[in-house]
């Protein structure tokens, strides 16, 4: 499903326009990296949690010019879903 | 930092970013979360957010597990999950914007072996990381997008201010409107009722009407002449049996015999529409012919012998073969010579037989129902320009029907010769797969690691399946099961 599609699923459910719908997920998004991005956990209760996940930096090899890169350690938009969105989905 | 924030805290945060009452803003960051939880749950396999990532269902597959308190084999249940791939501006968020990609740095060789183990271990993971990579560019170019979509709303926004600050403007534009508008309409009107005629007119119907007439007319009239030939055929067939059933009332309980053959000779289409005028026409020619010639016949009795001998030799090369004249026979010695004539036709048949059975397994079966049905014209002979004219149309659609079927034999015997190839593919593939399978109980005790492999890959080698790994963690001592070292003797339980 399509970003547009699933705004405008939204846009059915609340009764707003669609680009009220634009502006309220960008900034829902907005509030949840913000948080995530001062190294909060974000739980939201049947959905799941959203955390900072720490990737570690790591060294490849590059074949063609034979040398080493370090490919330096990021932070990632982690998600773990919730126990009830997992029952959820596994119902049958 | 490290905090636990629920959505109590970002329902107030957004309410103070979007200016919204605190219960608006907690409302739409349910919708917005339920909604992603329903369409999953409804079987779709991915949610795409803009701004954020790609929610997608995966599902996990069954596995192999040891019960730790008894060592029992349990199976854990798969099941499905919901996998998250942020989006590239997303990670580029949380890192501050700030990239370093990548710093080179030559090693010296010391480190080469341990870099390489390194990256052997990485290489498992980097499908997945160009799947992930690939889906957070689908990303930016939808965000892009969709930028430019706001910036496009953006303008027409400032333009409906620039509008209502500048009425002197938006009257102009009403009264442009109102000049051009009834011209439109007018034309539109024209068009639509140009729509209707070709609609509704019964000429444009009639015309349709026609052409599916003119096509049908010539599908049929191909149709025809197809029946037509087979027709004539059939007619001509019907002919030379008159012929017989006139002169040789004696062989009537032989003809039966022979009427039952044919319906073989044609397909059923054919049976069903012969062409039934013509055919009256010229059998009544062809019996005051065959009157006459049974006057003549009787006149004048000659000895057959040597032209059963003839005709035998003539059956060898039915193709090319032509009527000769022959004399009559008696009523009575009739009987006689027509079994004799049969037991030779069928001998010439069998050689027949044989011998086309290396070329053709189709024409064969053909060739035998041509000797017959020239045969019974043979003992009585009478209706020479008839019969030689009859006998020889009757060839040529012979003919033509003996190279027809004999392409379809040979398309036959392509298609078997393809089928048992596939057959004798299959069975050896399945040799090949039991003989694995034979393989398999055998595995040896110990394995000792190789550059390059892991415990899943060793799992699978020996067990065929990645789910003995833990079994295999299990009965040995590994400081790192993830990073075994090579030449390390592991023992296969």
């Amino acid at each position: 499903m399509t970003n547009k599609e699933f705004l405008e699923r939204i846009s059915r459910k609340t009764d707003l326009e669609m680009d009220e719908v634009k502006f309220m997920s960008a900034s829902l998004i907005e509030a949840v990296l913000e948080g995530v991005h001062e190294g909060d956990s974000v739980t939201i209760q049947g959905f799941g949690s959203f955390e900072p996940r720490v990737k570690a930096s790591r060294k490849i090899y590059n074949p063609t010019s034979k040398t080493y890169m370090v490919v330096p350690s990021k932070t990632t938009l982690g998600y773990k879903m919730s126990a009830a969105l997992k029952t959820q989905l596994n119902k049958e | 930092m490290n905090e636990k924030l629920s959505l109590q805290n970002i329902a107030d945060a957004l309410a103070q970013k979007a200016g919204v009452s605190k219960k608006a803003a907690d409302a739409f960051s349910k919708a917005f979360f339920d909604t992603i939880v329903e369409v999953l749950a409804t079987g779709e396999d991915a949610v795409k957010v803009k701004g954020m990532g790609t929610f997608k269902l995966v599902s996990v597959g069954n596995r192999e597990s040891v019960n730790v308190t008894n060592g029992e084999r349990i199976v854990i249940p798969g099941y499905k999950k919901v996998a998250f791939t942020p989006e590239e501006s997303v990670v580029e968020f949380l890192n501050g914007k700030e990239e370093i990609r990548a710093e080179s740095e030559v090693h010296t060789e010391s480190e080469v072996h341990t870099e390489s183990e390194v990256h052997t271990e990485k290489e498992i993971h980097t499908e997945k990381e160009i799947h992930t990579e690939i889906t957070e560019y689908t990303g930016i170019i939808e965000t892009e997008a969709d930028n430019l979509s706001a910036i496009s709303a953006r303008d027409k926004k400032i333009k409906k201010e620039e509008k209502d600050d500048a009425p002197g403007d938006e009257e102009a534009i009403d009264a442009l409107i109102q000049v051009l508008e009834p011209v439109h309409v007018e034309q539109a009107q024209d068009k639509f009722a140009a729509i209707d005629l070709v609609i509704s007119t019964p000429e444009s119907v009639a015309e349709l009407r026609q052409q599916y007439e003119e096509a049908k007319a010539k599908m049929e009239s191909a149709v025809e002449e197809a029946r037509k030939a087979n027709a004539e055929k059939m007619r001509l067939e019907k002919l030379l049996k008159r012929l017989e059933a006139y002169e040789v009332p004696e062989s009537a309980e032989e003809l039966p015999a022979e009427q039952e053959e044919q319906p073989a000779f044609d397909t059923s289409e054919e049976v069903e529409t012969p062409v039934e005028q013509p055919a009256e026409k010229q059998q009544a020619v062809a019996e005051t012919q065959t009157v006459e010639n049974v006057a003549a016949v009787q006149q004048q009795p000659v000895p057959a012998k040597s032209e059963e001998e003839k005709r035998q030799e003539a059956f060898n090369r039915i193709m090319s073969e032509r009527p000769k004249p022959e004399e009559p026979q008696e009523e009575k010695n009739g009987k006689r010579w027509w079994i004799i004539a049969i037991v030779a036709l069928l001998l010439a048949a069998i050689l027949f037989f044989l011998y086309r059975t290396f070329q053709n397994i189709e024409a064969v079966e053909e060739v035998p129902k041509v000797e017959r049905k020239v045969k019974p014209n043979r003992p009585d002979k009478p209706a020479k320009p008839a019969s030689t004219v009859v006998q020889d149309s009757l060839k040529k659609a012979q003919q033509a029907d003996s190279i027809k079927k004999a392409q379809e034999a040979d398309s036959i015997r392509k298609a078997f010769v393809a089928d048992s190839l596939k057959k004798a593919e299959k069975a050896e593939k399945e040799r090949i797969a039991k003989e694995e399978k034979a393989k398999k109980p055998a595995r040896p005790a110990t394995h000792v690691m190789q550059r390059g492999e892991s415990l899943t890959r060793i799992s699978q080698k020996y067990y065929g399946t990645k789910d003995s790994v833990r079994a295999i963690i299990r009965a040995n001592t590994f400081k790192d099961p993830n990073n075994v070292p090579v030449g390390a003797t592991v023992k296969l339980p």
